[in-house]
């Protein structure tokens, strides 16, 4: 399988770098994730992880190191990189005046592969408000919502930041799904960003873990926590698939 | 588009609630407070207008201080701006949006203002008929009051809100940011126009008004679209500061040539000249110029010979000629030492206008006066015995020396009288004696040597071998020592123009409808009159005498050839007369075609029949036989 995502020597900070130093929060990390896999980035609080994903979106610009997304820089070919990415940050970062109507509405023209359909099929299977404004949601349909608009258009990459920190266990349960059945669908490539081992025992194809500013370990959950995976265990994606059957947690 | 569209419309989305309630409090308050204060205060002619202009000035505040701003600030939410930046390709979109909006706000906002306004008015039976007015002639003049004309200039400056609000952490503060940003460019725009005075009367700086909104535009632009991609407001105001300061290159550019131009003109391009000394040989002379007209002068040392011409000071230094406390009252001169002074009589120096030398000249700190070196005291103190202008009869010189008159005697004698005048002191010559300014003013009788108070408000005074012969209220009225004072007819409604030899005034009527010009020669001892023949065409409603740098003296000056100089003008031309001293004939000089009239200053009479002329920014030196004229400044490529 290709390499979707390629970080070498990645450096970044935060600060103005008085006396030429900034704090650093990334500090040469390499990463390669390749195409179809689950990748869990595990790291403490305040470990770089968001950070890692905002630059990974072009939010922000490496001091050092080259990062490739689908073999382009983020920064460069910002659009078509982007085009191509679905994100769901930790809170909704959209306006607080636009519902989720307003938003899907507002996010089509931007993504020529927006499936409306599916938006409106995962709109219901999530049970996302449509008519209220983000400012009211709680904050699990702020993040159905988010979810959806991540999912509609059909990226190839989906980053995620967090995104079942907060949750009431239903809800949580309920984005899980909702993640993992787009995943199904799909088969895209994953990279989501948590603190939570649960989570990464549940989805994770392979697990990352950043500390100190650089990946430590890089492997399946088993060869990351020191031992062999088990031939039998089906891969996290599938795990987790099962148990939520079981458990008969729907939408 | 169809992104920009939609950008558009999400701006509205943002910005509608806070919009729609600025306009309703404002607008209802504005209305209230005009129904609630005095009528006679605005319902009186005039006045209405302006409270109508009120509210278009407050849609216009909504552009600059409600839209301008949230086009940053309606960007962030939870997670900063970072919605914006991390959809697809959306800031160029975004900004286009936003420009859009911008610009509707910008057109919608003050007609909405107007529109309110016009319709309060006439609910309550007013007009506001009296922004423009009607001229005889039907052309409608607008009378724009001032709060439009703050609105222009807050309108103007909107972008640059916009564009400061993304240098600011949250996109806050960014009025206050952008009026600061005004106030600092303003100090420096201000610094140079101070340091340069009346410069800004020939700064065409209505073309950069122009350019200030596309320029804010610009600004916003860079910030936003490039500033935002890989960074936050950091990066917006490092880029946006760099592309303003490109922006803002031009301009400064443009204002710092034009304030070096300023201070160091093209001296063979002057648009104003000012001559203020030439050499004794008449081939150097000390001029003040400037590139344009308002402008203040440099100084400049410009050789007649070559026509070249060399700066010696900028504007803020100054020339004279004065070396001794009593001096005459003349700023220009024939002279070849010049003293040199800056502020407050700071860094003086001395130069020696004939081989353009300066050295450094020590003063008294507490007066100012010079304190000169003996080599340098003898030279000036023998240029002011050559160059002075006071006669006593017999054509004996008189000077000031320090606080001391002196006087020429036979034999090469010098004899000196204590002057009893103290402190700095300007003289006018008035025949055979001096007429000193000041109060009390007093004249002084070369004659007799006698120092006399001056009676009331003298229009005119001149002393003839002692007798003096004063004009008060129109009647001249002559008197020696011990005797009463009597009208002197011959002078009834004359002007003096001044001595013209030891025992008669040179005197003139002035052209009237039933009289022509008349030139005559009186001789106050005996009441004699001599009428001097001038040609039919001479016709002067004014008369003066001239002499080279203003230079008059005790007795009318004379060119090489014994011709007194008359500036004699009308309403068509001016020219010279001139009045051989010898025949008492009297013949026309024109120096130029007579549509170049005024302005001409006599410089020098250099040779029998040459003459050097200053016109506006040139030297000239005509032959007065040929009427040839040279152009020996500025130089003829």
């Amino acid at each position: 399988m290709n390499d979707i995502l390629r970080i070498d020597g990645l450096c970044f900070g935060f600060g103005w770098g008085f006396g030429g130093r900034k704090k650093p929060v990334l500090d040469g990390l390499d990463l390669h994730v390749q195409d179809g896999a689950v990748t869990v980035l595990l790291g403490a609080n305040g470990a770089g992880k968001s950070t890692l994903l905002r630059v990974l979106l072009g939010l922000l610009r490496p001091q050092a190191g080259t990062v490739r997304l689908f073999g382009q820089d983020p920064l460069r070919s910002h659009k078509a990189v982007l085009q191509r990415i679905g994100y769901v940050p930790d809170v909704p970062d959209v306006y607080p005046w636009m519902t989720a109507r307003d938003l899907f509405g507002f996010l089509r023209p931007h993504y020529p592969r927006w499936n409306q359909a599916r938006c409106g099929e995962l709109c219901e299977r999530l049970e996302v408000p449509l008519s209220t404004k983000t400012k009211s949601m709680s904050r699990g349909q702020g993040m159905k919502m988010m979810l959806v608009a991540a999912l509609a258009p059909e990226p190839e990459l989906l980053l995620l930041d967090e995104p079942f920190a907060g949750l009431d266990p239903l809800v949580r349960e309920q984005v899980l799904l909702g993640v993992v059945e787009a995943l199904r669908e799909g088969e895209r490539t994953v990279l989501c960003a948590t603190h939570e081992l649960e989570i990464a025992s549940r989805i994770a194809d392979r697990v990352a873990v950043l500390e100190r500013g650089r990946i430590v370990r890089h492997g399946s959950l088993a060869e990351v926590l020191g031992e062999e995976e088990p031939a039998q265990v089906p891969s996290g994606l599938h795990r987790v698939l099962a148990e939520v059957r079981r458990e008969g947690v729907t939408a | 588009m169809s992104l920009a569209l939609c950008h558009c419309g999400k701006e509205w989305r943002a910005q509608r609630g806070v919009l729609v309630a600025y306009s309703l409090l404002v607008f209802v308050s504005l209305c209230l407070g005009f129904l609630l204060v005095p009528e006679h205060w605005w319902q009186t002619q005039g006045k209405r207008a302006l409270s109508l202009s009120w509210f278009v000035a407050a849609g216009v505040i909504g552009v600059f201080g409600f839209v301008a701003p949230q086009l940053v600030r309606a960007e962030f939410a939870a997670k900063e701006d970072q919605f914006v930046r991390r959809l697809p390709g959306a800031l160029g979109p975004s900004f286009t949006g936003k420009v859009l909006f911008l610009l509707l706000a910008t057109l919608a906002l003050p007609l909405v203002g107007l529109l309110w306004g016009e319709l309060f008015l006439q609910a309550i039976g007013q007009t506001w008929s009296d922004l423009f007015t009607s001229r005889y002639d039907g052309e409608v003049v607008f009378e724009w009051p001032w709060p439009v004309q703050l609105c222009c200039a807050l309108l103007l400056l909107a972008p640059w809100v916009w564009a400061i609000g993304t240098w600011l952490p949250g996109g806050r503060m960014a009025v206050g940011g952008t009026l600061l940003l005004v106030l600092v460019l303003g100090l420096c725009v201000v610094a140079v126009l101070r340091q340069s005075p009346h410069i800004e009367k020939h700064l065409a700086w209505e073309p950069w008004l122009w350019a200030i909104v596309p320029l804010g535009v610009a600004i916003a632009g860079v910030s936003w679209v490039r500033g935002r991609r890989g960074g936050g407001a950091t990066r917006s105001a490092r880029l946006g500061v760099a592309a303003m300061a490109v922006g803002l290159a031009p301009p400064a550019l443009w204002l710092g040539h034009t304030a070096w131009d300023y201070r160091h003109p093209d001296l063979q391009r002057l648009a104003t000249l000012s001559v203020q000394g030439i050499t004794p040989d008449a081939r150097y002379v000390l001029a003040g110029g400037a590139a344009h007209a308002p402008w203040c002068h440099v100084h400049l040392r410009i050789d007649l010979q070559t026509g070249e011409a060399v700066q010696l000071t900028g504007i803020d230094r100054a020339f004279t000629g004065e070396w001794m406390p009593v001096h005459p009252w003349a700023l220009l001169g024939q002279q070849r030492w010049w003293r040199s002074y800056g502020d407050r009589g700071s860094a003086a120096s001395v130069l020696d206008l004939a081989t353009g030398d300066s050295t450094p000249l020590d003063c008294n700190p507490v007066t100012l006066a010079p304190r000169l070196t003996a080599g340098l005291r003898t030279e000036v103190l023998a240029e002011l015995r050559a160059t002075t202008k006071l006669r006593a009869p017999g054509d004996w010189r008189a000077w000031f020396e320090d606080d001391e008159l002196c006087f020429e005697e036979a034999g090469g004698a010098v004899s000196r009288m204590t002057w009893p005048k103290a402190g700095r002191q300007c003289y006018f010559p008035a025949g055979h004696g001096f007429r000193a300014l000041g109060d009390p003013g007093y004249l002084f009788d070369l004659t007799n040597r006698r120092l006399l108070p001056l009676p009331g408000q003298l229009e005119g005074a001149f002393f003839v071998r002692g007798e003096l012969l004063a004009c008060e209220k129109g009647r001249w009225q002559q008197s020696s020592a011990g005797s009463a004072p009597r009208t002197c007819e011959p002078l009834t409604n004359a002007r003096v123009l001044g001595l013209f030899d030891d025992d008669r005034l040179l005197c003139a009527h002035t052209a009237a409808k039933a009289r022509p010009a008349r030139l005559f020669l009186v001789r106050p001892a005996d009441g004699a009159v001599t009428e001097l023949a001038i040609a039919e065409s001479v016709s002067f409603q004014s008369v003066g005498a001239v002499a080279p740098m203003h230079e008059q003296g005790s007795v009318l000056a004379r060119d090489p050839r014994g011709r007194i100089w008359l500036r004699c003008s009308d309403s068509r031309r001016e020219i010279f007369l001139l009045v051989d001293a010898g025949t008492l004939t009297t013949s026309i000089h024109v120096p130029r075609a007579a549509s170049a009239r005024s302005g001409y200053q006599l410089l020098a009479w250099p040779g029998p029949d040459t003459v050097l002329l200053q016109h506006e920014a040139e030297i000239l030196r005509v032959d007065v036989e040929t009427g040839a004229l040279t152009v020996l400044f500025p130089k003829r490529d």
